[in-house]
């Protein structure tokens, strides 16, 4: 993005305080989606990037990890990106007060007590960037919270549109507390707490609760040769291993064939041999879009997903089956997701994989008594649970001072005993900058950090908004109440809202929670629903013919009705209405009914309601908002939903 | 009624005949789609066998004594007769079924194989059409159309020239209902002879004047022919039975008979009651009318408008209720010479007369014409005639005596040809200046909206599928005008006689388009080429993406008016699905038409399907329904745009050449904002068919083997088509004309598209704001 009124924009930059000092007249300053944010409490600043102007703050907590609880302000600067000149007008539900400026000119200031601010001035906002600013200061109690929404002539209050919010890409504040950031991430999800333990981790940061393999019956499962050839180097087998090179010299083989012969004689329940049609199994590969994360076998390689060609050399008989089926079983936090495949189909999926695979290794052999020794000293127990017993010991977290960031795990090229990590430069000068500072961030958590971090690291988005029927995930933690989504995520939603989309929304039951109400905040919606008011049953009834086609808005075209089919579905399907209600949240719905189009410009629900009016005169007047509440009331029934009278 | 009459005459001559009430299972609750009150309706219609039984168009007629027939006007031939309950609901038209048809719902009672009705010259029933569909040969037999008479209908067809009047009806006796076809043929040289049934397995007995087969069922079937003396004789080959009418016949007046059921009751009809054959009295001239009723409704006006207040749309509200509970789906329509009176057809097959169209629309009469038809989604007034097109033909409606009532139903052309499947739509009706017609027929889209034909309730893909069509002017002469379309719901005809389709986006159509038809043109859908190889498809005349103006387009009219503003003498595209207005700047460029699309922010009471000018007041009204999907809420609208005089801020000319985008506006322009490029943005994109096994890896566009298509298209960058996605044109200046009117928009790397988007936000001179979108194509620069 180029800014193209380089030279009033400078001059507002300025007014606005923002750092222009990387910036010279002529230069144009490169901008990324989403607003930069400075959160400030007790003194300190935190400085990052959000997607929109919405937050959500619990009473107690804190917005960022980096920042003690207690009231706060967060400042909002960067862009606003509009493709055509227009007028706008902005207006926020808030707890707390809001100041919002755009250009020079404050347009509005409100303070609220969980209520809506009144409507901005009008704002004449020119093609392309317009310098804007928020700040929200938190209120004396109850929970933080700030929803900044605009319209314009051709919509009604929204949040603003996902991408027409920028910000300065060279920011200094922005470069310092994203690498504070990035090293407090590594340093847990290196589990580095594991082994430098100390202070309270495991009831801060979600991730220091992450596991690893268990040892328990391991040698069932995985084949003592592969295990070998991974320990005494991880980094050949993946190109990003989080577990570290822990053996040196030329004992390392021998010492990593002892281990694996260890681990090898830990064996558990016997495994049931698999098999399947490999041709299915290549088939389901392409409908569970297993592509997202892995390479397809027999395909070009590409470094950023996992390659599969090994998996006949790692696992043991029948055990890839059985990993397919349930990959958490033993490995609670793994980044492979539960497909709730079949034990038909895990056998097919096996079947075309190992099909693929590259030939079983040697076998090796090793001494299992030495090698339960070098496990219980080299500190593998310090992340892997099994029957052994920990005797590694090493420098407490509170203990590493600045003189240690360059010794051990940290040194540039670790020799001697030092676990060596796959860090890259920026990765060690990240963790020495974060370990330089103060570790108390750990003890906090941040659902909505957690949440954004999961997203990545589970790859959300590579099927997300990439297949047709995947909705984005940008759009979810706005639209989807988090309990109902915490259950889909968890796997214990018992049907598919989208029956007619080819592939399966995995499970990832370690992470659901935090991933659902993370998704809420990032929203400004709280991470537990607000309990609703019981069901209008005039409303509702309404509600009820208007769904139909007899006088109604024959909703029951595209959408099934509980157990009564839909009658037209002609390329758009729309979702089951029984499920909607515990699926929805109210704003999102009444979004969605008002103008489809503006959240999902590719949908083929209809514009029922065009200028926010209805043409249906039969139904309080033809009054929108009422329409679309009766409609609320009806879903809100869920399982109990009466069918429309077309279902006699 | 008539048919009253007429059942009493019979049981005055007749001892021991009796009628029963005339209405069947399903009518009782007065809802049901299908009529009590009315005697037939044409739909595709399957019977229960002789194998996989047929009638592509059927006429479902009932006899009264709840019995029933089927007329096939393909085939001439009587396809089924059957007692004890009508027709099923079964169809897109009637239960909203998306696959399926109507059957036969009751005790079927004797059937004929699906071949013509009458021999062919060498007395074979051989059926010689190149497919299954369609009419045979009209020297065998041509269907001409019926009368509909009090509850009778009379049908009138010619076979090998000789022209014969049926009427199909029924008696009862001791509880013995029988089928009788009663013909009168003037004269034939040649020798006629008629299919009467086929008994599956029969073993048939000739005696006389009957024939009786046993069947395989245990059933008997008994024949008669009645009051021919010796000039029709039956005869009887295994199961099927014929009626031979000797050549040189003059003057005959014939009953044939047909009777079903145990073989104990099989003498009820052998006693020689027969009554001497006769056409109900007067059918020719016009029964008393059945509809005297009229609905009255007042109209709504100024139910929206544009922001400068200068186009206005005011609702003729439909008869929603109405006595007969029959649904407002208007398909067609067209004005009486007067423009104070208009004819409406709906889905369901029903015409009505609206009178009262003024300037207050306070007192609209809504009264029933016809009924009884096919689908009929397209009207045409010529000569203060009514034209239906519907699924079978294109039908001239005759008020014989003047009472406001259809009485004969001429069939004016029936060459089309259609399959059982649901998605066998005939959309719209328009002539040109020399009085020939057009109209256009989909493809069989499949009950999923994916893919084309396949059998069953998803129909074929036959020769007239996905097609313009043209007849010419007297009804003699079919011809396919152009080829490649899926669901073209709607045309327009201009007064020089160009020819222009919207479509619908789906299989092979990326996005909803305005095709400029040529003769022979190709407009995409490789299903629906009609022609080996496939040719290149011609470039529409401008594309209309999916969430900005149409995803399912409607039909087109010429602003002919010279009371409607500005827009004279362009072409304006009615949006079904969205529901909209849109006006469309055609413009030629070496050779090739090109255009941009601009939606007028109205709303209507139904969805927009058809337009028409009213003579009378040279304003635009607008019809259209909701039958599918769509953004309209109301069953059926039909309302009027209206200029209201009041100065029109807005885009009135497109064109496209080297310098760039000339956009002219019919007010002058703020000089500062009519010279800042910033007044727009410009998006484009280029569209690529959609296939099954695409995938769209990191923004690109990935093909797989080409398996299958898929439903509608991908966005894709013009400048690298496997990138997907739409991408932003800079605006190098923006230049004012002199008279302020016209700005030229210079485009950094200006290049034909598929798709430019063009949105303004511009003030005029006075300070009024106008803020339009603009759809644009652009197949060639010069």
């Amino acid at each position: 993005m180029i800014i193209k009124r380089m030279k009033t924009s400078v001059v507002l930059l300025l007014a606005l305080g923002l750092s222009v000092a990387a910036w010279g007249q002529e230069a144009e300053p490169k901008t990324a989606q989403g607003i930069q944010v400075t959160f400030e409490s007790g003194g300190k600043k935190d400085v990052t990037v959000r997607p929109n102007v919405l937050l959500y703050t619990s009473e107690g907590t804190s917005p960022s990890p980096f920042l003690k609880s207690g009231p706060f302000t967060a400042t909002y600067e960067g862009f606003i990106s509009v493709d055509l000149r227009d007028r706008y007008t902005f207006r926020a539900e808030v707890n707390g007060s809001v100041t919002l400026q755009i250009g020079e000119k404050v347009i509005l200031e409100g303070t609220a007590e969980n209520g809506l601010t009144e409507e901005s001035s009008r704002a004449r906002l020119s093609k392309g960037l317009n310098p804007f600013r928020v700040v929200y200061t938190s209120p004396k109690e109850g929970d933080g919270y700030l929803r900044l929404h605009w319209s314009s002539p051709d919509f009604s209050y929204e949040p603003i549109t996902e991408g027409s919010l920028l910000h300065i890409t060279e920011s200094k504040p922005l470069a310092e507390a994203s690498m504070l950031r990035k090293g407090r991430e590594l340093f847990a999800e290196h589990r580095c707490a594991k082994c430098h333990t100390g202070g309270d981790a495991g009831i801060g940061m979600a991730e220091l609760a992450m596991d690893a393999p268990t040892f328990e019956g391991i040698g069932s499962r995985r084949n003592a040769a592969w295990m070998a050839k991974w320990i005494d180097n991880p980094d050949g087998a993946r190109a990003i291993a989080s577990m570290p090179a822990l053996l040196y010299g030329d004992t390392s083989a021998k010492d990593a064939a002892d281990i694996a012969a260890f681990l090898g004689s830990l064996k558990g329940d016997a495994i049931k041999k698999s098999s399947g049609a490999a041709e299915k199994g290549k088939s389901l590969f392409t409908t569970l879009h297993c592509e997202a994360c892995h390479n397809p076998p027999g395909e070009k390689v590409d470094e950023s997903r996992l390659s599969l060609t090994h998996v006949g050399q790692k696992f043991t008989d029948g055990a890839l089956a059985a990993f397919l089926q349930k990959p958490e079983a033993h490995y609670q936090w793994i980044r492979m997701p539960n497909f709730k495949l079949k034990g038909q189909e895990a056998g097919q999926l096996a079947a075309y994989l190992l099909g693929h695979s590259e030939k079983p290794l040697p076998a090796v052999n090793g001494d299992a008594g030495r090698g339960r020794g070098l496990v219980e000293t080299l500190g593998c127990a310090s992340c892997h649970s099994g029957p052994v017993e920990n005797k590694f010991k090493t420098i407490a977290l509170e203990k590493i001072g600045n003189t240690s960031l360059e010794k051990g795990c940290l040194t540039d090229a670790p020799t001697g005993k030092a676990p060596r990590y796959s860090f890259s430069a920026d990765e060690r000068a990240a963790l020495r900058g974060f370990l330089r500072g103060s570790r108390e961030s750990l003890k906090q958590s941040s659902q909505v950090e957690f949440a954004s971090r999961q997203i990545e690291a589970l790859n959300c988005t590579k099927c997300h908004g990439q297949y047709d029927g995947f909705p984005h995930v940008s759009v979810m933690g706005g639209k989807l109440r988090p309990e109902w989504a915490e259950d889909f995520i968890a796997g214990r939603v018992d049907y598919k809202p989208r029956p007619w989309v080819h592939g399966r929304m995995p499970t990832f039951p370690s992470r659901a929670k935090g991933l659902a109400q993370g998704m809420s905040m990032i929203h400004g919606m709280p991470p537990v629903s607000l309990e609703q008011p019981k069901v209008d049953q005039a409303l509702a009834k309404d509600g009820l013919k208007m769904v139909g086609t007899d006088g109604g808005f024959s909703c029951i075209a595209c959408h099934a009705v509980g157990t009564f089919g839909a009658t037209q579905v002609f390329e758009s399907a729309g979702i089951n209405l029984a499920y909607s209600g515990e699926r929805l949240t109210k704003p999102f719905f009444e979004r969605w009914l008002l103008n489809p189009l503006r959240i999902d410009p590719q949908t083929k629900m209809p514009v029922y309601f065009p200028g926010g009016q209805s043409m249906l005169y039969d139904f309080y007047d033809g009054d929108a908002q009422k329409q679309i509440h009766a409609f609320w009331e009806y879903i809100r029934q869920g399982k109990n939903i009466p069918l429309p009278a077309e279902a006699q | 009624m008539l048919r009253n009459v007429v059942s009493l005459a019979v049981v005055s001559l007749v001892a021991g005949l009796t009628t029963s009430a005339f209405a069947a299972k399903g009518w009782k609750d007065g809802k049901s789609i299908l009529q009590a009150d009315f005697p037939y309706q044409i739909a595709a219609i399957g019977a229960n066998g002789p194998g996989d039984n047929i009638a592509n168009k059927g006429m479902a007629i009932a006899l009264g004594n709840d019995a029933y027939v089927c007329f096939d006007t393909d085939l001439v031939r009587m396809s089924a007769g059957w007692t004890g309950g009508y027709i099923t609901e079964k169809g897109v038209t009637f239960n909203g079924s998306h696959g399926g048809h109507p059957m036969v719902a009751g005790d079927q009672k004797f059937a004929t194989q699906v071949v013509p009705g009458w021999a062919d010259a060498n007395g074979g029933f051989v059926d010689k059409r190149p497919e299954p569909f369609g009419p045979i040969d009209l020297t065998q037999a041509q269907w001409k159309g019926h009368y509909a008479y009090g509850t009778n209908v009379v049908l009138h067809y010619t076979v090998q020239g000789a022209k014969v009047l049926e009427w199909p009806a029924s008696a009862v006796r001791k509880g013995q209902v029988r089928f009788e076809r009663t013909f009168k043929i003037d004269s034939t040289d040649k020798e006629l002879v008629l299919l009467v049934c086929d008994v599956e397995k029969g073993n048939p007995e000739v005696s006389g004047t009957r024939v009786t087969v046993a069947g395989a069922d245990g059933q008997v079937t008994q024949v008669g022919v009645v009051g021919s003396d010796d000039s029709v004789v039956l005869k009887a080959n295994g199961g099927r039975v014929t009626a031979h009418v000797a050549a040189g016949s003059k003057n005959l007046l014939f009953k044939v008979t047909i009777w079903n059921g145990d073989a104990a009751n099989k003498d009820v009809y052998s006693d020689n009651i027969e009554v001497k054959p006769f056409l109900p009295e007067g059918f020719d001239k016009g029964g008393a009318a059945r509809w005297t009723q009229s609905v009255e409704t007042k109209g709504r006006l100024n139910t929206s408008s544009t922001p400068d207040g200068a186009y206005t749309v005011d609702a003729l509200l439909p008869p929603f209720k109405n006595p007969w509970n029959r649904r407002m789906r208007i398909g067609g329509f067209d004005f009486f010479s007067n423009g104070k009176s208009a004819a409406v057809s709906t889905w369901d097959g029903d015409v009505w007369i609206v009178s009262g169209i003024d300037e207050k629309l306070e007192k609209l009469t809504w009264k029933r014409f016809a009924s009884g038809g096919f689908e009929t989604l397209g009207l045409k007034i010529v000569d203060d005639v009514i034209y239906t097109s519907g699924r079978d033909q294109i039908t001239r409606y005759h008020d014989l005596n003047g009472d406001g009532e259809a009485d004969y139903y001429e069939s004016f052309n029936n060459e089309i040809t259609s399959s059982r499947g649901f998605h066998e739509f005939v959309f719209d009706l328009h002539a040109d200046a020399e009085g020939n017609f057009y109209f256009a027929k989909a493809a069989p889209v499949r009950g999923g909206g994916r893919g084309f034909g396949g059998g069953g309730g998803n129909g074929e893909v036959s020769a007239h599928a996905g097609t313009v069509l043209r007849v010419n002017k007297d009804g003699s002469k079919l011809e396919v005008y152009a080829t490649g379309l899926r669901a073209p719901n709607g045309i327009g005809v201009s007064p020089s006689g160009q020819v222009t389709t919207g479509d619908n986006e789906g299989t092979y159509v990326p996005a909803c388009p305005v095709n400029w038809v040529r003769p022979g043109g190709y407009y995409g859908v490789v299903d629906t080429a009609h022609r080996v190889p496939v040719p290149r498809r011609d470039p529409p005349l401008v594309w209309l993406s999916r969430d900005k103006f149409d995803n399912s387009g409607g039909g087109q009219v010429w602003a002919t008016s010279k009371k409607w503003g500005p827009f004279e003498g362009q072409l304006l595209h009615l949006s079904y699905g969205k529901c909209t207005l849109n006006v469309v700047f055609a413009e030629e460029v070496g050779g090739v038409m090109q255009g941009a699309a601009l939606q007028l922010p109205l709303r209507f009471t139904s969805s927009a399907m058809r337009g028409r000018f009213n003579p009378a007041d040279g304003q635009l009204y607008v019809a259209g329904l909701l039958g599918w999907q769509t953004a309209a809420v109301n069953p059926g609208g039909l309302d009027r745009v209206r200029y209201t005089g009041k100065p029109v801020y807005s885009i009135s000319g497109v064109a496209v050449d080297k310098d760039g985008v000339h956009l002219t506006f019919t007010q002058p322009l703020d000089e500062e904002e009519g010279s800042d490029p910033e007044s727009f943005s410009i998006e484009r994109w280029n569209y690529a068919t959609r296939f099954g096994t695409d995938k769209v890896i990191e923004g690109r566009l990935v093909r797989g083997p080409f398996d299958r298509p898929n439903y509608g298209g991908h966005e894709v960058s013009v400048t690298d088509p496997a990138k997907v996605g739409r991408e932003d044109v800079d605006i190098a200046a923006a230049t004012l004309s002199k008279d302020k009117k016209t700005v030229t928009l210079a485009l950094v790397d200006h290049r034909p598209a598929e798709q430019v988007y063009i949105r303004c936000n511009i003030s005029a001179e006075d300070g009024e704001i106008i803020k339009q979108d603009l759809l644009l194509t652009i197949n060639k620069i010069e």
